[in-house]
């Protein structure tokens, strides 16, 4: 039988506040289920599940960057995602960055995260080369663009 | 993404015989070292042929050689008690570790946060002419500290045995309580 990703363990995942002075061992706990899920259903799968949370449980700009962080120091950066435009762009539109402009200062954190994220994805996938590690620019990526776009009319 | 991308109409595009140069695991598969990282050395400077690729996208030039990284600092420079600027400190840095031991890193687009920024790779975090280095790769920094580092730069090629001197460089700071160590 196929192994599903079961909604509960969402609030335990990314339920912490990542923004304030958050618990080291409250984070590590989150990251050993974390950890387990993705060794019990497999990164796909885990993937999948947390792509959902962000689509359907996150609405609003703080929490969409605790789930960045969250998913970050899961290290959902590093699955192998075939195409990971549409997570990418969910992310990038709800975290609340701008594709005409860079970050005002207060939102560098969450940038610098996010292109972390976005680069270490591409990489993942093949999408980029691995040459392409500096020169890739997200601001430029027309895959991205039109996935915010696309994402933005959905909503 | 290779060739004509838009992605990269601010930089020159490497002719094809220089693909897979830079960083991941099966690098330098096209190379003329045919796969393989720099013999051992004390001290790396840029791989040549990386070199004359900078040398044609503008990104080394011929006064200054490369300019330094604006976002360019030194680990200690960083360090705020148990972490590496604070605990909300997460993302993956280019570093590199200088000839006498020193830890810098910055940004992969250290010339800015806007559609306009530009690449710095690994030598701009010293800049200058000849930028030589003792180890160079990637930073992994979860929640202000140290996840993993690796021996990935394209420019320095650097040998496996290299990881030495990073592992020696990286020992004082904080360790993330899943450290993966040097890769």
């Amino acid at each position: 039988m196929e192994k599903t990703y079961d909604e509960k363990y969402n609030e335990l995942l990314f339920g912490i506040d990542y923004q304030s002075d958050y618990s080291e061992e409250e984070v590590e706990n989150a990251a050993s289920v974390a950890e387990k899920l993705i060794d019990d259903l497999g990164e796909e799968t885990v993937f999948e599940g947390w792509f959902q949370f962000l689509l359907e449980r996150v609405s609003d700009k703080k929490s969409a960057r605790n789930f960045m962080f969250a998913f970050y120091n899961f290290g959902g950066q590093d699955f192998k995602i075939s195409d990971p435009y549409p997570f990418l762009a969910a992310l990038f539109t709800k975290v609340g960055l701008s594709i005409e402009n860079g970050p005002v200062a207060e939102d560098e954190d969450t940038f610098d995260t996010f292109d972390s994220i976005y680069i270490s994805m591409l990489s993942n996938t093949g999408i980029i080369s691995d040459e392409d590690y500096f020169e890739a620019n997200l601001f430029k990526d027309e895959r991205l663009l039109r996935a915010i776009a696309e994402f933005k009319n959905k909503k | 993404m290779k060739g004509n991308s838009l992605l990269f109409d601010n930089y020159s595009i490497a002719p094809s015989s220089y693909d897979s140069y830079d960083y991941f695991d099966d690098r330098y598969s096209s190379s003329p070292l045919n796969g393989e990282s720099q013999p051992f050395q004390k001290e790396y400077s840029v791989y040549s042929k990386m070199k004359e690729k900078d040398i044609r996208s503008g990104v080394y030039k011929d006064d200054v050689g490369y300019a330094k990284n604006p976002t360019a600092k030194t680990l200690d420079s960083l360090l705020d008690g148990n972490y590496i600027v604070d605990k909300h400190f997460n993302k993956k840095v280019p570093y590199v570790v200088t000839t006498d031991g020193n830890v810098v890193i910055g940004d992969r687009n250290g010339n800015g946060k806007t559609p306009s920024r530009t690449p710095t790779p690994h030598p701009t975090l010293i800049g200058g002419t000849d930028p030589k280095v003792r180890m160079a790769g990637i930073l992994d920094i979860r929640g202000g500290k140290i996840y993993l580092f690796d021996d990935r730069s394209g420019h320095y090629r650097p040998n496996p045995k290299s990881m030495i001197f990073a592992e020696e460089a990286f020992a004082k700071y904080p360790k993330h309580k899943r450290f993966k160590g040097g890769k």
